[in-house]
C-alpha cells in the first residue's frame, strides 16, 4: 500500500533526496520509496514507478514528497524518523562547517563582493534563468547542472561570449581552475599544463595520469559535451583556448574532444595552430596518423596525457607512446567470447567502445539506450547515461545499476572479459571498489561454478591527494579478481589481448605547418583574471561542492538555492521579463515608499462617520474586506452587521435584523473604498464614532472606528443590549469628548512621534499595543482634564481608556490607511498597498494596479486559543486591521514585540527574530521613522514587494485576534495567519499583462 | 606538549627555496603578520602567504584557510627547522608541517629576453607603466637631487657606472616600509638590467654595496639577494616576461595592476625603477 508524507516548502537537493531515499529504501518493510521535490518532472518519474498517489500529484515545487510503498503502516514513523535523521545530519554538518550561506543573488554579491565565477548544480529546468542572471552579474559560470536545451545553451554561450565570460557547461561534470577542484574532480598536482575539454571522465583520465607521470595541472577548463556540435560552434572551446594561451602559468595546452562537427572542428584546429604554446589535442573516435606543427594529435587520453608531460619537461615529442599493458594473458580466450565494458564514465566507455571497434572492426560507436558499442555481442554501456540516472544517482556515486549488470552479464555465457572503471575524486562514491567487490567476487564464482573462465579488467581514476584512498582502491578489486591497469587504454589493450588481439599504436610523424597563423581573437578581461587568480565562487546548489574549493586556497559561499515561485514556469517567466524592466519598476517603487515614509499623519479628530464619509448615506453598512455579499458573511460579520442594525435604529430586534440584511435592503461596501479600515467584522455604520487621522503631507485621511475593549464587542459579531449601549456611549460620550481633547492640541497630535516611542517600548501594534496606548493617555488626558464637562464624564473616558489595551490598535489602522492612501496615489510599481480579509477572502491591491483586488480564500490563523476552544471554532481570517502589516508593523515587526511572541504562536525571541528577518525578504527596505531597538535599531519593514512574495514564495505574515465562528461569541483566541500566495501571484500576472507581458 | 598537529601538503613554493633551505637548517619565525608570516634560516627569510597572491621570490604560498589556522597558531621567535623536505614549526603545543616537497614548484628565475626598442615603445604594459603619475604615486622622488641623479642615470653613456655607484649609495635603504622605496626602485632597474641588458654593472655595484652595508631591512636584503640570483617575485616575473613582444590590453592591465597593488607603494616604486631602466635602454 501506499503512502504519502508532504513536507511543505522544504526544498532539498535532488543529489541529497535520491541518498535519503537508498538510505529509507534500506528499512526493514519498505517495499520501494521515492522522494523527490513535487515539480512536474519529478511526477512524472513517481508516475512511471508506479509510486504517484493523489497527495503527490497534487504536491508543489517546493514540497518535499515521500511515497511509500509498504505492508506494514507502521513503518512510516521509521520513514519520517529516518527522513529527519538524515536531514538533519545535512544541517548538522551545515553549521560545523560554518560556511557561509546565503538565500537570494543580492545576498550572496553583497557576501562576496569579488566573486568570478558561479557553480551551479541545480535542477536543469531553473538553470538556463539562474545561469543567465549570473551572466547579468559579469560572473563567469561552470555548470554542473544538465538538462538544459541546446538552444539555451547558444543563446547563453553567446551572451557569455559577448559579455567577454566564460560559461563552462552545461553538464560539465569537472574541472580545475587555478589548480582547484571543481564539482566532481580529482586532486591534481598543480603544473603547467593547460586543458579544454568537451568531456567530463576525459579531463579525469587525462588529469590522474598526468599526474602519475609527475606533471601538473593548473586549468582543467569544462566546456560540456556540445561545444563542439555545429549549433554551438566551440564557443567556450575556442574562448578558453585564447585565455590559456595568455595565460602565463600554461605552458602546453592539452583539448579533450568527442569527435566534433567537421567545420567546428576545421575552426578549433586553425585556432590551435595559431596559438604560440605547444598544443596536443585528442578527438576521440579518429586515429590521426601524424602531427603537424607544434600540435600533437594523440589517439588514446593515456597518450595525450604522455605527450603533454614531455612538452611540459620541455622534451621533445616521442614518435609512439604505445606502452604494453602490465599484465599477460597466457591463453586468450576461446572464439565466441566478447567483451562487455561497464563505465560510469562517458568517455571512459567512448574510449574503450572506440578501441574495440577499430581493434576488431565492428563498424564503430552506437548511441542508444547507455550503449556506447552494441556489435556481434560485444557491448559497451555508458551507465552514466540519462536513461540510467533520471531519478537516481550517478553510477559514480551509486554502485546499484553497475551491481545489477554484473550480475546480468556473469550470467550470459559469452561474456568473456568485463571491462569497468572506478572514478576516484571529490563527488564520487567513498569507497566505490568495496561496493563493487562482492558483485565481482559473486560474477566470477557463479562463472566458475558453470565452468566457465570470466575476466574482470579495470582501471582506477584518480590520484594519491584524491579524498579516496588510491592505493587501498587498487588492492581492494585486485583482492575482488580485477586485473588492475594504469589507464583506460591498457584495460581495453589487456581485454583484447583476452579476444587474441593485440592492440597495437602505430608511429606518428611531425609534419611541418607552413600557413601563416591568424591573429588570435581578443582576450577578455573576465577570462584572463578568472585565470590568473583564485576562484572566488558562489556555489548554487550541492553543498558538498563547497570543500575542495575552501581546502585547496578558493573561497566559496553556500546559495541554499529553491525554485523561485515554487517552480512554476509561468511565474518564473514573468518574474524574469520584470526584471527586464528592473529598473523603471524599481523607480516607480521608490517613489511609492517615499511616500510612505514621508507621511506625516496626525489624529485630528473623532467624529459621526456619517459627516466625514458621505456614501453612509441611507442603510448602508461599511465592512472589513475586499467586497462580500450578506451570504458569504460568515458569522462573527453578520453578527456585527445585525448589531449595528440595532444601534442605527433601523430594526429593534435581531430578527427584524436580519431579514433586512437578508432581503437586501441594506447596502454593503468596503471600508476601504471609502478612506476607512474596520477591524475584524469591520461593520461601521452612519452613527459610529470613527478616527480622523490626516497625513499632512497632502491631507489624505484614514479613519476607523473606536476600539470597544474586549469581551462582548461588535467587530467579534456581538450584538447583545450592552454591546450597542456602548456603541451609543462611544458616540455620544467618548467620541465628543476625545474630540474636544485633541482639538486643544492645535494641529492635532503627531503619530509619527507616537509610533516611534511606543515601538521602542514593545508594542509592534496589531497584537500588543498597551505602550502605544499608555503614550496616547499620557498624551490627551491633561487635555481631557482641561474640557469644561462633568468630572464623572472625564473620570469614565479616562478610565476607559485605561481599561483599553488595544485602543492604539484603532489609531494605528486609521493612521496605516492615511499612510497607504497617500502612497497608492502613485499608480505604479509592484507595492502592496492593501492587505485585508473578510472571512472568506484575502484581498490584495498593490501601487500599479490602482483600485483592483486580489483575492482568494483566506487562511484560518494558528495560535493560542482561551480555554475551551480550539481552531474547530476558529472563524477563518477576517479584519482591515493586517493594514497595520501593510505598512511594516504587527507580524512584519514582530521582533519589536518579544512580549508577545509566544502568545501569538512565535515561540521565542529567536522565532520573532527570525519572523521579521524573513519579511525583511519581501520587503524593499527599512522604515528609519519607526526604529526597532531588538533589531539592531533596524527600521520597520517598508514596502512589501509582490515580486519578492512570488519569487521567494513568503507571504506576509498577519498577527491577529481570532473570532469565534458563530456570531456573537466574541473573541476565542490569537494567534498569526499567513496572507494566501495566490493573491500575489495573481495581482503579479495582472500587473505583468499591464506591462505588455505576455507568457504561454 | 604535542596536543595539535597541523600539516599542510598543497601550496605553491618559489624555485629559489633551495638556496635558503639546507637539510637540517634550523631557524626561527621572523614576524607575523595578518595574512601572512616570515621565516628566517641563516639571514635569509621564507615568506609564508596565501594561495592567490603573488609568490613572493623567497615564498611558499598555501591555502587561505591553513595559513589562518596557522597564524592563529604561532609567534615571532618559535622555532623552525628543514628536515627531509618539510618545514616544521614548534609551537608551544602544536606541531606545525609545511611539506614543501609535495608543494608544486613556480619558477621565479629571470629569462634574458631579446628586446627590441619599437616593440617595447608600442607594448601595452610599457604604455601603461608611462601613464602612471610616479611623482605623485611613488616615495621615490623626494627632492630636486633625486630628479636631477635619475636624469644623470638616463642620459649618461661612458661615466655611466659612476652615476650607478651614486644612485646605488643615494637611494640604497632610503625611504620607509618593509621595503624602503629606494630599495624597490633600485630592485627595478635590476631586473629590467637582468632581462634585456648584457651590462651587469647594477648587479655588481649592489652586490658590491651590500657586502660592505647592511642599513636596509631584512626583508629588503632578502630580496636583493634573490635578485643578484636573478630571482623575483611571481607578479614581477609576469609582467617582465611581457615586455618583450605583444600583450593583449585585458592581459596588459591585470599585469600592471598585480604589480601595482603590491604593497603600500611597494610595487609603484619598482615600476619606477623599471622605467626609468627602460627609458635608459631607449637611449641607447
Amino acid at each position: 500500500m501506499l503512502h504519502t508524507i508532504i513536507k511543505e516548502n522544504s526544498y532539498q537537493d535532488s543529489i541529497n533526496l535520491m541518498l535519503l531515499t537508498n538510505s529509507v529504501n534500506g528499512l526493514d518493510g519498505v517495499n520501494k520509496s521515492s522522494i523527490m521535490m513535487g515539480t512536474d518532472a519529478n511526477k512524472d518519474i513517481f508516475r512511471n514507478s508506479g509510486l504517484l498517489t493523489p497527495e503527490a500529484e497534487s504536491a508543489k515545487g517546493n514540497d518535499m514528497v515521500i511515497v511509500v510503498d509498504t505492508d506494514d503502516d507502521a513503518v512510516m514513523n521509521l520513514v519520517l524518523a529516518e527522513t529527519d535523521r538524515f536531514l538533519n545530519d545535512l544541517s548538522v554538518t551545515k553549521e560545523s562547517g560554518g560556511l557561509k550561506s546565503v538565500k537570494n543573488w543580492k545576498d550572496a554579491l553583497e557576501a562576496l563582493p569579488d566573486a568570478n565565477l558561479v557553480l551551479f548544480s541545480i535542477p536543469g529546468e531553473y538553470a538556463a534563468d539562474e545561469i543567465e542572471k549570473a551572466l547579468d552579474y559579469n560572473l563567469n559560470v561552470f555548470s554542473f547542472s544538465d538538462n538544459i536545451s541546446i538552444a539555451d545553451e547558444v543563446r547563453l554561450k553567446k551572451k557569455a561570449h559577448e559579455k567577454g565570460l566564460l560559461l563552462m557547461g552545461p553538464d560539465c561534470g569537472t574541472g580545475i581552475i587555478s589548480g582547484i577542484p571543481m564539482a566532481f574532480t580529482n586532486v591534481v598536482n598543480k603544473g603547467n599544463i593547460g586543458i579544454v575539454g568537451a568531456s567530463g571522465t576525459g579531463i579525469q583520465e587525462v588529469t590522474a595520469m598526468i599526474d602519475k607521470l609527475g606533471g601538473g595541472v593548473v586549468h582543467a577548463i569544462g566546456t560540456g559535451g556540445r561545444d563542439l556540435s555545429d549549433k554551438v560552434g566551440a564557443i567556450t572551446v575556442k574562448d578558453a583556448i585564447v585565455g590559456l594561451e595568455h595565460h602565463d602559468a600554461t605552458e602546453v595546452i592539452v583539448v579533450i574532444s568527442k569527435p566534433p562537427a567537421p567545420q567546428v572542428r576545421n575552426e578549433v584546429v586553425q585556432l590551435l595552430h595559431d596559438v604560440s604554446k605547444p598544443v596536443v589535442a585528442i578527438f576521440l573516435g579518429e586515429k590521426p596518423d601524424h602531427h603537424e606543427g607544434s600540435v600533437y594529435l594523440a589517439h588514446t587520453l593515456e597518450e595525450t596525457a604522455r605527450i603533454a608531460v614531455d612538452l611540459a619537461n620541455g622534451q621533445s615529442v616521442k614518435s609512439n607512446y604505445y606502452e604494453p599493458a602490465a599484465h599477460h594473458v597466457e591463453n586468450p580466450l576461446p572464439a565466441g567470447k566478447t567483451v562487455k565494458g561497464l563505465y560510469s564514465g562517458g568517455t571512459l566507455a567512448a574510449e574503450a567502445g572506440m578501441l574495440i571497434s577499430e581493434s576488431l572492426e565492428l563498424g564503430g560507436l552506437v548511441k542508444e539506450e547507455g550503449f556506447i558499442l552494441k556489435s556481434h555481442g560485444f557491448e559497451v554501456m555508458d551507465l552514466g547515461d540519462d536513461i540510467y540516472t533520471q531519478g537516481k544517482p550517478h553510477p559514480m556515486m551509486d554502485p546499484e545499476v553497475r551491481m545489477n549488470k554484473i550480475k546480468e552479464y556473469s550470467v550470459d555465457p559469452s561474456t568473456g572479459v568485463i571491462l569497468l572503471d572506478c572514478v576516484l575524486g571529490y563527488g564520487s562514491h567513498p569507497d566505490m571498489a568495496q561496493a563493487l567487490a562482492p558483485a565481482i567476487k559473486e560474477a566470477i564464482a557463479v562463472a566458475k561454478a558453470d565452468g566457465r573462465d570470466l575476466h574482470f579488467v579495470g582501471t582506477v581514476v584518480g590520484t594519491k591527494q584524491d579524498p579516496q584512498d588510491f592505493n587501498q582502491a587498487v588492492a581492494t578489486l585486485e583482492e575482488a579478481g580485477v586485473i588492475v591497469e594504469e589507464s583506460n587504454a591498457k584495460a581495453v589493450q589487456l581485454a583484447l589481448k583476452f579476444m587474441g588481439k593485440e592492440l597495437v599504436e602505430a608511429d606518428k610523424q611531425v609534419i611541418p605547418y607552413s600557413k601563416e597563423k591568424n591573429p588570435l581573437p581578443a582576450l577578455s578581461s573576465a577570462v584572463d583574471e578568472m585565470l590568473n587568480t583564485m576562484p572566488r565562487v558562489i556555489n548554487v546548489g550541492l553543498e558538498s561542492f563547497n570543500e575542495p574549493i575552501i581546502k585547496y586556497g578558493g573561497q566559496s559561499l553556500q546559495f541554499n538555492w529553491k525554485p523561485v515561485a515554487g517552480g512554476n514556469k509561468k511565474l518564473i517567466k514573468i518574474l524574469n521579463a520584470l526584471r527586464k524592466k528592473e529598473e523603471e519598476i524599481n523607480a516607480s517603487n521608490e517613489k511609492v515608499i517615499d511616500r510612505i515614509k514621508n507621511s506625516q499623519p496626525f489624529l485630528v479628530d473623532v467624529v459621526s462617520a456619517k459627516s466625514v464619509i458621505p456614501e453612509l448615506n441611507g442603510k448602508v453598512l461599511l465592512h472589513a474586506g475586499p467586497p462580500i455579499t450578506w451570504d458569504e458573511m460568515t458569522g462573527p460579520m453578520q453578527g456585527s452587521c445585525i448589531g449595528a442594525s440595532l444601534f442605527e435604529g433601523w430594526a429593534s430586534t435581531e430578527e427584524e435584523a436580519r431579514k433586512q440584511l437578508e432581503s437586501g435592503e441594506v447596502t454593503f461596501m468596503p471600508c476601504h473604498h471609502v478612506h476607512a479600515v474596520g477591524p475584524m467584522g469591520g461593520i461601521t455604520s452612519a452613527n459610529m464614532a470613527v478616527l480622523v487621522v490626516e497625513n499632512k503631507v497632502d491631507g489624505t485621511v484614514g479613519y476607523c472606528t473606536m476600539n470597544e475593549g474586549i469581551g462582548k464587542v461588535l467587530r467579534f459579531g456581538a450584538y447583545s443590549q450592552e454591546v450597542v449601549d456602548r456603541l451609543h456611549w462611544m458616540a455620544n460620550v467618548l467620541g465628543p469628548v476625545l474630540s474636544q481633547a485633541i482639538k486643544l492640541k492645535g494641529d492635532g497630535i503627531n503619530l509619527n512621534v507616537m509610533i516611534a516611542k511606543a515601538i521602542t517600548m514593545g508594542d509592534e501594534f496589531h497584537q500588543r499595543n498597551i505602550a502605544g496606548s499608555l503614550v496616547f493617555l499620557k498624551e490627551i488626558s491633561p487635555s481631557i482634564v482641561k474640557l469644561d464637562i462633568e468630572d464623572s464624564t472625564k473620570e469614565e473616558v479616562i478610565q476607559f481608556l485605561a481599561d483599553t489595551d488595544q485602543f492604539f490598535l484603532n489609531i494605528m489602522m486609521a493612521t496605516s490607511k492615511a499612510i497607504m492612501d497617500h502612497a497608492r496615489k502613485i499608480e505604479s510599481g509592484t507595492v502592496v498597498t492593501t492587505l485585508t480579509r473578510n472571512g472568506k477572502n484575502f484581498g490584495v491591491r498593490i501601487s500599479g494596479m490602482g483600485d483592483q483586488w486580489f483575492t482568494a480564500p483566506v487562511n484560518t490563523p494558528k495560535g493560542l486559543y482561551f480555554t475551551g476552544y480550539s481552531e474547530e471554532d476558529g472563524n477563518p481570517d477576517i479584519g482591515d486591521s493586517a493594514i497595520t502589516e501593510t505598512v511594516g508593523v504587527g507580524g512584519m515587526a514582530m521582533v519589536a514585540a518579544p512580549g508577545v511572541t509566544r502568545f501569538v504562536g512565535a515561540g521565542g525571541f529567536e522565532d520573532a527574530l527570525r519572523v521579521s528577518n524573513e519579511m525583511a525578504e519581501i520587503s524593499i527596505s527599512h522604515n528609519p521613522n519607526w526604529s526597532i531597538p531588538t533589531w539592531d535599531f533596524k527600521g520597520t519593514c517598508l514596502g512589501i514587494d509582490i515580486r519578492k512574495v512570488v519569487e521567494t514564495g513568503i507571504t506576509p505574515i498577519i498577527n491577529t485576534g481570532i473570532a469565534h465562528k458563530k456570531a456573537g461569541v466574541g473573541q476565542i483566541g490569537a494567534g498569526t495567519v499567513r496572507a494566501p500566495l495566490a493573491c500575489f501571484e495573481k495581482a503579479l500576472e495582472a500587473y505583468a499583462e499591464k506591462l505588455g507581458i505576455t507568457v504561454e | 606538549m604535542i596536543s595539535n598537529s597541523l600539516e599542510i601538503e598543497y601550496g605553491v613554493k618559489s624555485n629559489y627555496l633551495p638556496h635558503i633551505l639546507y637539510e637540517n637548517s634550523v631557524g626561527n619565525i621572523h614576524s607575523v603578520f595578518q595574512t601572512s608570516f616570515n621565516l628566517v634560516f641563516h639571514d635569509q627569510l621564507v615568506h609564508v602567504g596565501s594561495l592567490g597572491t603573488p609568490v613572493s621570490a623567497f615564498g611558499v604560498n598555501i591555502p587561505g584557510n591553513s595559513l589562518q589556522q596557522l597564524l592563529n597558531r604561532i609567534s615571532a621567535g618559535n622555532s623552525v627547522r628543514y628536515e627531509d623536505g618539510k618545514i616544521m614549526i614548534d609551537t608551544s603545543n602544536h606541531e606545525v608541517k609545511i611539506k614543501l616537497d609535495k608543494l608544486s614548484e613556480v619558477d621565479l628565475r629571470l629569462s634574458h629576453l631579446p628586446i627590441d626598442r619599437v616593440d617595447v615603445k608600442n607594448n601595452e604594459i610599457f604604455r601603461l607603466i608611462n601613464q602612471i603619475d610616479f611623482l605623485g604615486d611613488s616615495g621615490v622622488i623626494q627632492s630636486a637631487k633625486e630628479s636631477s641623479l635619475l636624469n644623470e642615470f638616463i642620459s649618461a653613456q661612458s661615466d655611466h657606472k659612476k652615476v650607478i655607484k651614486a644612485i646605488i649609495e643615494h637611494f640604497f635603504g632610503r625611504g620607509i616600509g618593509l621595503t624602503p622605496s629606494g630599495d624597490d626602485f633600485i630592485s627595478g632597474l635590476i631586473m629590467v638590467e637582468s632581462c634585456f641588458s648584457d651590462d651587469s654593472s647594477c648587479r655588481e655595484e649592489l652586490s658590491e654595496f651590500l657586502s660592505r652595508h647592511s642599513s636596509t631591512t631584512d626583508v629588503s636584503r632578502s630580496y636583493y639577494q634573490c635578485l643578484l640570483n636573478g630571482y623575483v617575485s611571481e607578479s614581477f616575473k609576469h609582467l617582465l616576461n611581457n615586455l618583450s613582444g605583444t600583450v593583449e590590453i585585458a592581459k596588459a592591465r591585470r599585469l600592471v595592476k598585480n604589480v601595482t597593488n603590491y604593497g603600500h607603494t611597494s610595487g609603484i616604486d619598482t615600476l619606477f625603477g623599471i622605467q626609468v631602466a627602460l627609458k635608459k635602454l631607449m637611449q641607447k
